[in-house]
């Protein structure tokens, strides 16, 4: 009996087995684009915002943009848009501004990017939502529950970035859509693989479903891009992989460009 | 003055020469002789029979239920009557009155000694075929394949069909001539199939001992299918021995198969149940680890047929298919550091085809043919899992309950009124009650909502008329189709600003719509015509055009459609596909039609393709629209085919020229994948080589050898990087812009039957090996950054040789 069932495993597992993952080679053409990406967050900050270029896969090092000009512009329901921020103080692409600003929520807020050929990159208009509250927190099998305040009237992405101290200090962030608890009086987000007494910080967002998509497009390729040589059957049930383009339009040739520019309606909550 | 006078002289010898013949033939009496034409030991109907009038260039081919109908002119005539693998026969018939003769063909065994038989039958030459694009298949070329495990497989099969190909190894479906999977009416004895597969897409559900012939249509699809855009498979079930008990079946490595079939009253009423498990499960318990013991995952098929000869005008048919896949996992909690225990989980995971078709041919007369079929399909998927709630709070146990399904109710008359010799009408009408159930979820979570996306049903009803005829040379089919569709409620529909990009930000208004109601309609008129002309007996063009309108689409946005992708009609948001074909083709059978060649052209446009947006969020997604693109596409490409069908050394040969590419037409430019511009698509593959060979090697024993080579599919490759936060991430080219390289295959097996007839039992060994020379073909071809080191790799499904060994029997 343990020979017929040697040589059955043996033949059965082998089907499992046949698949195989051998390291290759690309061979493609590099064209180097721009990157934009910012968050304008609720309550009263400075804004900052990244401007690079994209550089070859086997390159270790982010290229800068420094001489480019960005400009914050917002609008309410009934109001002309106008320019809130526009003088930025450049360090390594990051364009932090001097002043802060304090974000209203129902207004629209957007960036124009201008890059010194004179390219206009321009963000779609994005509203501050109302803040959504996390009321309260416990730990389910190496699990964060975070139990939230979900409004029913409304269709919510949200965005949950946890600063945790594990061995070292870390942080993570999730994005969740309220199909499966929409106005549900006991809604919650959990975060794995976070254990019972963890110190934490949460910044709870609730954002635009395209900065959602935009975020959970940044989850995918950390997953994807994260997987081990070993990982089995990849790309089999897996869709097409797509570029981190956001809500960002070169203006130039209508195309949507890489990068995204957020508006956060941030609610924090603490252990 | 003369000429009047020669003129009517002239006149007069035409009536005497010219009509004279005619009135004699007009006032000859004409009858019909009509039957069915069937296996002589099994009683089972030959489908696709051909019966030829010796000396005249009249024929005709007996039906889908072996009925045939031919009306002649009162006279004594021989006709010959073959079918593939079968001894042909030659009756002559006195034809001086209606006569219903049933015809008993016998299998020719000398082919298994298989040296010089010439017979016409057994051939697969296009050259009399009237159709464009039509491959038929019976149970036993479909056998003669090597096959993975050694289990012959339907879906394998049609891929070793020119114009037919894959996305890749173990992908489910199959794609014809530029179509999506979805694009394919499969039909189980006229049931459709929603999903053909087994084991996410390793093998088909169909059960080839079950199975009696299959045919595909690629192009100039007739006038009674419609639906689907791109083909049709039809696969027709075995009726049952109404003569003997008998039974047949297989042992191999990854499962087993039984059919048995006989008779309930002689020659009245017959039945046939078929099953198939794989069990590689049963063994799970002597696995040492209480993972693995305790779970089970396994598919299973039970094919069934009763078959009732009321009398001679009468016939009653009742078949069923049921199959499923199944995985039952068990997950034990583990103790705690602190002394808790997790939670035990159990996953029960389920997708199930499930279809009974009820037929009843009546015959009118001689000359009208009825069969009036009613049918249910659904298939259903079903995802549980049941938690102890463990160490948790009430409420926390994360248990839920997730189905979904497609429904249809099918009720089909149709008609053949065989007019005379060289015309027949077929007629009927296809009303289809589609249901669709996308999901309804139950939970057991507190602080999780109950789910119920709207369930979507739709109506399609299309008459048809087929008109066929032939002249000498000539031939034509020529049918109209007329298709009506409509989306009913109740269901609550969005309406969105039109100067954005649909979103649900963009939704302007819902309106909700009752039971019943119409949300929206669409009609089309889908012409098709196949033409035919004879150069000679062995040498004839064709031409052929079909409209097809498909009011139903998978929404999938993965390489390989996975089994709870899930379906949705056309209604205000999605358009119904169009899809238009033009195919040429020439035909050429060499003396004795020993071999067999044919070359097809064909021109396909598509109208309304549902694509997605980038990174489409179809999960439970309400507003489904807000994730899809309207898109067109078209495909061409040029098919040669060879066939060898005598001798010790049969084979078939083909090769396939094609181009399959997309383009999304989003009036918002920034939505548009690749910018706009036309992308191929997944599964465009330029080249295809198939080749298929069986050698005798004596009377016991039988090579078959399989070889495949592909154009790698088009793929996304990462193009360069940057960096967010310090997160380093990948940028890619345009969709398709690049081509995992090219994929090669050879199988090979062997067969061995020790051919005793005079034992009841016959048993027969098969063994081989699929993949022969280990070759490592990429699926995909995937990226890491890991610590922002870039690595690409290729993922093989199949990366080794497979053995196989199987036993097959019958008795």
């Amino acid at each position: 009996m343990n020979h017929l069932k040697n040589i059955y495993i043996i033949l059965v597992c082998s089907l499992v087995f046949f698949t195989c993952t051998e390291e290759t080679t690309l061979e493609t053409d590099f064209e180097p684009q721009t990157i934009i990406f910012g968050n304008l967050s609720s309550g009263t900050h400075n804004l900052s915002v990244n401007v690079s270029q994209t550089v070859p896969v086997d390159s270790k090092q982010s290229i800068p943009v420094n001489d480019a000009k960005v400009v914050l512009y917002t609008k309410s329901t009934n109001e002309e848009p106008s320019a809130v921020l526009n003088d930025f103080i450049i360090i390594d692409g990051v364009y932090v501004s001097t002043q802060p600003i304090t974000a209203v929520v129902g207004n629209y807020y957007w960036i124009e990017v201008t890059l010194a050929d004179g390219t206009l990159f321009r963000s779609s208009e994005e509203k501050l939502l109302d803040i959504v509250a996390v009321e309260n927190h416990s730990f389910i099998d190496d699990n964060l529950r975070l139990e939230i305040s979900d409004p029913e009237s409304e269709v919510n992405f949200y965005i949950t970035t946890i600063y945790y101290n594990s061995e070292s200090e870390s942080s993570m962030f999730t994005v969740t859509s309220d199909a499966l608890f929409n106005g549900n009086d006991d809604a919650f987000i959990e975060i794995e693989n976070i254990f019972d007494n963890t110190q934490f910080d949460i910044e709870f967002s609730n954002v635009s479903f395209n900065t959602y998509k935009f975020f959970e497009k940044l989850l995918v390729q950390m997953d994807t891009n994260s997987i081990g040589d070993d990982s089995g059957p990849v790309g089999l049930f897996s869709s097409p992989p797509v570029n981190l383009k956001g809500n960002i339009i070169n203006t130039s040739n209508n195309k949507t460009a890489i990068g995204h520019f957020g508006v956060l309606a941030v609610a924090e909550y603490s252990e | 003055m003369i000429f009047p006078t020669l003129g009517s002289s002239v006149n007069g010898f035409l009536a005497n020469s010219l009509l004279k013949p005619y009135e004699f033939q007009s006032t000859q009496q004409h009858y019909t002789v009509s039957g069915t034409i069937k296996d002589a030991a099994s009683g089972e109907t030959l489908l696709g029979a051909n019966l030829i009038v010796k000396g005249l260039s009249k024929g005709v081919s007996s039906n889908e239920y072996g009925f045939y109908s031919i009306t002649l002119p009162q006279n004594t005539y021989t006709f010959q009557v073959s079918y593939l693998g079968y001894v042909t026969q030659d009756i002559e018939i006195n034809l001086s009155e209606n006569k219903k003769i049933d015809i008993s063909l016998s299998v020719d065994t000398n082919q298994l000694d298989a040296v010089e038989i010439v017979v016409e039958s057994n051939s697969k030459s296009q050259v009399k075929s009237l159709l464009t694009g039509v491959s038929t298949l019976k149970t036993k070329e479909i056998k003669e394949i090597p096959a993975l495990l050694g289990e012959p497989d339907i879906t394998r099969v049609v891929l070793t069909q020119s114009g037919v190909s894959t996305i890749g190894e173990g992908a489910s479906g199959f794609n014809v001539r530029g179509g999506n999977i979805d694009q394919n009416l499969i039909l189980l004895d006229e049931a459709p199939i929603y999903n053909s597969s087994h084991a996410w897409g390793f093998f088909s559900i169909f059960n080839s001992d079950a199975i009696k012939n299959l045919t595909l249509y690629k192009g100039g699809i007739p006038a009674r299918f419609g639906g689907r855009a791109s083909s049709v498979l039809d696969i027709r079930q075995r009726e049952g021995n109404d003569k003997q008990f008998k039974g047949e079946g297989g042992i191999g490595v990854l499962f087993s198969r039984l059919t048995l079939e006989g008779p309930i009253k002689k020659e009245k009423l017959s039945f046939l149940a078929s099953g198939r498990r794989s069990y590689f499960d049963l063994f799970f318990p002597l696995s040492g680890d209480k993972e693995i013991k305790n779970n089970k995952v396994y598919f299973y098929d039970f094919n069934t047929k009763l078959s009732w000869a009321i009398n001679e005008n009468n016939k009653l048919f009742v078949s069923g298919y049921f199959g499923a896949d199944v995985m039952k996992l068990n997950f034990k909690g583990e103790l705690q550091e602190d002394g808790t225990k997790e939670q035990d989980e159990k996953v029960d995971f389920k997708w199930r085809n499930a279809t009974t078709t009820l037929r009843w041919n009546h015959i009118f007369s001689p000359k009208l043919f009825m069969n009036m079929s009613g049918i249910y399909s659904r298939y259903n998927y079903s995802l549980s899992s049941e938690n102890d709630s463990g160490g948790g709070p009430t409420g926390s146990s994360g248990s839920f309950l997730w189905k979904s399904s497609v429904e249809n109710f099918i009720f089909k008359p149709d008609f053949t009124f065989y007019k005379d010799s060289d015309t027949k009408i077929r007629f009927g009408l296809n009303s289809t009650l589609y249901k669709f159930s996308p999901a309804k979820v139950e939970s057991g979570e507190l602080g999780v909502n109950n789910i119920a996306l709207d369930v979507e049903k739709g109506l399609e009803i299309a008459p048809y008329i087929e008109y066929e005829k032939k002249w000498n040379q000539f031939s034509m089919n020529a049918g109209l189709r007329y298709s009506w569709f409509s989306n009913l409620g109740p269901q609550d529909v969005s309406t969105y600003d039109p100067n954005f990009p649909k979103s649900i930000g963009t939704i302007t208004k819902t309106t909700s719509y009752g039971s019943g109601d119409v949300t929206k309609s669409y009609t089309g008129f889908e012409p098709r015509l196949a033409l035919s002309y004879s150069m000679n007996d062995r040498n004839s063009v064709k031409l052929g055009f079909n409209r097809m309108y498909q009011y139903i689409h998978l929404i999938s946005n993965t390489f390989a459609s996975l089994p709870f992708d899930i379906w949705k009609p056309s209604g205000i948001h999605i358009k119904p596909l169009i899809v238009n074909q033009l195919s040429v083709g020439y035909a050429y059978d060499t003396e004795n039609r020993n071999y067999n060649f044919s070359v097809e052209g064909y021109f396909k446009t598509f109208q309304n393709i549902v694509e997605y947006k980038d990174g489409a969020d179809l999960f439970l997604n309400k507003n489904l629209e807000t994730q899809l693109l309207p898109a067109k596409g078209d495909s061409y490409g040029i098919e040669l085919a060879a066939y060898k069908t005598k001798g010790k050394f049969t084979g078939h040969f083909n090769y396939t020229y094609s181009v399959t590419r997309r383009k999304t037409t989003s009036p918002f430019q920034s939505e548009n994948i690749s910018n706009g511009d036309y992308f191929p698509s997944n599964f465009d593959r330029p080249h295809i080589l198939n080749l298929t060979s069986n050698y005798k090697l004596n009377k016991k024993w039988n090579m078959g050898l399989f070889f495949t080579y592909q154009t790698g599919r088009p793929t996304t490759y990462p193009t360069g990087k940057l960096y967010i936060d310090g997160t380093s991430y990948l940028t890619y080219s345009d969709r398709n812009k690049y081509r995992n390289p090219d994929t090669h295959r050879l199988d090979m097996s062997f067969s061995y039957a020790a051919n005793n007839p005079n034992k009841k039992w016959q048993g027969s060994w098969s063994f081989g090996v699929y993949n022969l020379y280990g070759r490592k073909n990429a699926f995909s071809t995937y990226s890491t950054l890991n610590a922002d080191q870039f690595k690409a790799y290729k993922f093989s499904v199949i990366g080794s040789q497979i053995p196989f060994i199987a036993y097959n029997f019958k008795f």
